[in-house]
């Protein structure tokens, strides 16, 4: 498995008490295999993602990344996995306001100290990709919203991670947009073989993912094939 | 960079406001160094490496007053050189016509080793007179006659000597008989104001002090007794504190600001795997591209303005060294005021990108 939650569990202080956000959630995703993540708000589909892309250290149970056992590594080591490892496509693409869109890819590879020209050329032919070649030298207020979340995809590509998570990426799309996006999601994470969990409200992403877990109360409730709405 | 070159006007923004410190803090160094000069430039000037005053006259000349045998005490000191000194504030009136002068009149025998030039050591040797600071050159001529406020006595102008001003007003040399007739009239009893004093080595200054009863002190040391230095050199610094330090506080506010308002950034940089010192680095090495730049121009028009400035009144003095140390101080200073946005950077959680509070 590329992505294993074995019993996470995440706890919130709650005035007096702890809320429970997540409770001995177990999940496993295979590379390859595309998973949508639904539930109602405050549910704790975010905050699953966030554990999943080491962005949050849960209170008890084990992140597997790609085969390596987090919870014991620190603070570096995490930051230096979760950027070789996790690519993330975020609600409304979350770029940054005064990169173009090639240089959202291109920051990628300069964080991880390896921006050369096979990097430049390897950000083109993701655009290209995605079909955005000819965005490339675009600030992210001169793209629609597809396009935002086109590169937004690209740049959760461009760490040739093992694992993709996505945080609503249809959220902020018309019905149309929404599901090309999710096929292009859906698409590019089965050609390069990536375990994808993808957190959703909308329809789309739930037609293209090969399966649909359900969390309720921070507990996996109900697990159903894809496309189905029956609990 | 890429934030720098398409936020230039922020930026710019704030380049302008450590650029107008910078201009303020180099005319101030350009004014201080001035003032110092104006102060004691006479005294610096003259070859000697310590004073002995009147013990309790507070290295102040017009407070002191020595005679013969403090004289002898520090002669007879070995690897020291001695000469009385009498030093006066006077007012110089023309016997014709021309300007009234203030002069700081010092008094030396023609033998002393602070006269070190053979034609100076002639003009005093020779009848009284006086010989003035050079920028006084054009104002006077050899053979002006002045008439000394107080006394009776005609001076003739005998030469010009090195500029130097001490207690903001010009220097001007006479022989120490003259300055004592000046000074004491009649009833001069060999007293002037100091010894001046060269050591050629370590010397136990407390005991020659005690038996000659004088108080030494250093050359440097001897410069808070010209009138109004020491509060002057205060004055200048607290300014220039200021200055620096105000500059480091706006670089400071205005990177914290840029931190809280790019907060999801940092933690979309985190995310995406970037350390705390990725971030600092490409944050505060931004912020160092914009001090920098701005300073150098500040300090340039800054320049600029106190050479325009310094032709008048104004004792401005402006130097390459004074020029460029203020510029590093403000630059140094005003990168490490972002220091002050550098915790809040590091406490970003990366959580922050997906919209989470941590």
């Amino acid at each position: 498995m590329s992505l294993e939650l074995r019993g996470v569990t995440v706890t919130v202080p709650d005035g007096d008490g702890i809320r429970t956000l997540l409770d001995a959630v177990d999940l496993a995703v295979a590379p390859g295999e595309v998973v949508a993540l639904t539930g109602a708000s405050g549910s704790g589909k975010s905050t699953l993602l966030a554990v999943a892309g080491l962005l949050r250290r849960p209170e008890a149970g084990e992140v597997v990344l790609a085969g390596t056992p987090t919870s014991g590594l620190g603070g570096r080591a995490r930051t230096k996995l979760r950027g070789r490892t996790v690519g993330v496509v975020y609600q409304s693409a979350n770029l940054f306001p005064s990169l173009t869109a090639i240089e959202q890819l291109e920051v990628v590879a300069h964080v991880q100290g390896r921006l050369d020209a096979d990097a430049r050329r390897r950000a083109r032919g993701l655009l290209a990709d995605l079909g955005l070649a000819e965005r490339a030298g675009r600030l992210p207020h001169h793209l629609s919203g597809g396009e935002r979340q086109r590169v937004g995809l690209a740049r959760a590509l461009m760490a040739e991670p093992r694992v993709l998570l996505a945080d609503e990426p249809t959220a902020s799309l018309d019905p149309r947009l929404a599901d090309d996006v999710a096929d292009l999601l859906a698409g590019q994470a089965r050609d390069r073989d990536l375990a994808t969990l993808v957190v959703t409200h909308d329809e789309a992403p739930l037609r293209h993912a090969d399966r649909r877990i359900e969390l309720d109360g921070g507990a996996l409730r109900a697990v159903t094939a894809a496309g189905s709405t029956a609990r | 960079m890429r934030d720098l070159r398409r936020n230039w006007r922020r930026f710019g923004l704030v380049g302008l406001v450590v650029g107008l410190v910078a201009v303020l803090s180099t005319v101030l160094s350009a004014l201080a160094t001035g003032l110092v000069s104006d102060g004691i430039s006479g005294l610096r000037g003259l070859p000697l490496t310590h004073l002995a005053f009147e013990p309790g006259s507070g290295a102040v000349f017009t407070r002191s007053t020595l005679d013969a045998r403090a004289l002898e005490a520090w002669r007879a000191t070995p690897g020291v050189e001695a000469s009385p000194l009498g030093v006066a504030f006077v007012n110089a009136a023309p016997t014709t016509t021309g300007p009234r002068l203030d002069l700081a009149l010092w008094g030396v025998p023609a033998d002393s080793f602070l006269v070190a030039r053979p034609e100076a050591r002639a003009a005093l040797s020779g009848r009284p007179g006086l010989v003035l600071s050079d920028e006084l050159e054009g104002q006077v001529e050899v053979g002006d006659r002045f008439t000394v406020a107080g006394s009776d006595l005609e001076l003739p102008v005998l030469g010009f000597t090195y500029s130097g001003s001490y207690g903001h007003v010009p220097i001007a040399f006479t022989s120490l008989a003259t300055w004592q007739e000046l000074h004491y009239g009649d009833d001069a009893r060999g007293r002037f104001s100091a010894v001046a004093l060269r050591f050629d080595g370590p010397v136990d200054t407390s005991a020659v002090d005690r038996a000659a009863g004088t108080a030494t002190r250093s050359k440097a040391s001897a410069y808070s007794g010209s009138p109004g230095f020491s509060a002057e050199t205060a004055t200048m610094t607290m300014i220039r504190s200021f200055l620096v330090v105000i500059s480091a506080l706006i670089v400071g506010a205005f990177f914290t600001i840029w931190t809280v308002q790019r907060t999801r950034q940092i933690g979309l940089m985190k995310a995406l795997g970037a350390s705390n010192g990725y971030i600092v680095r490409d944050g505060v090495g931004q912020l160092a591209l914009v001090v920098v730049f701005f300073t150098v121009v500040g300090s340039a028009a800054g320049a600029l303005l106190a050479g325009v400035a310094g032709g008048g009144d104004v004792p401005i003095e402006l130097t390459l060294t004074g020029t460029v140390t203020t510029g590093v101080i403000l630059a140094v200073v005003g990168v490490l005021g972002s220091a002050v946005a550098l915790r809040r950077i590091t406490r970003v959680e990366p959580i922050v990108a997906l919209g989470v509070e941590p």
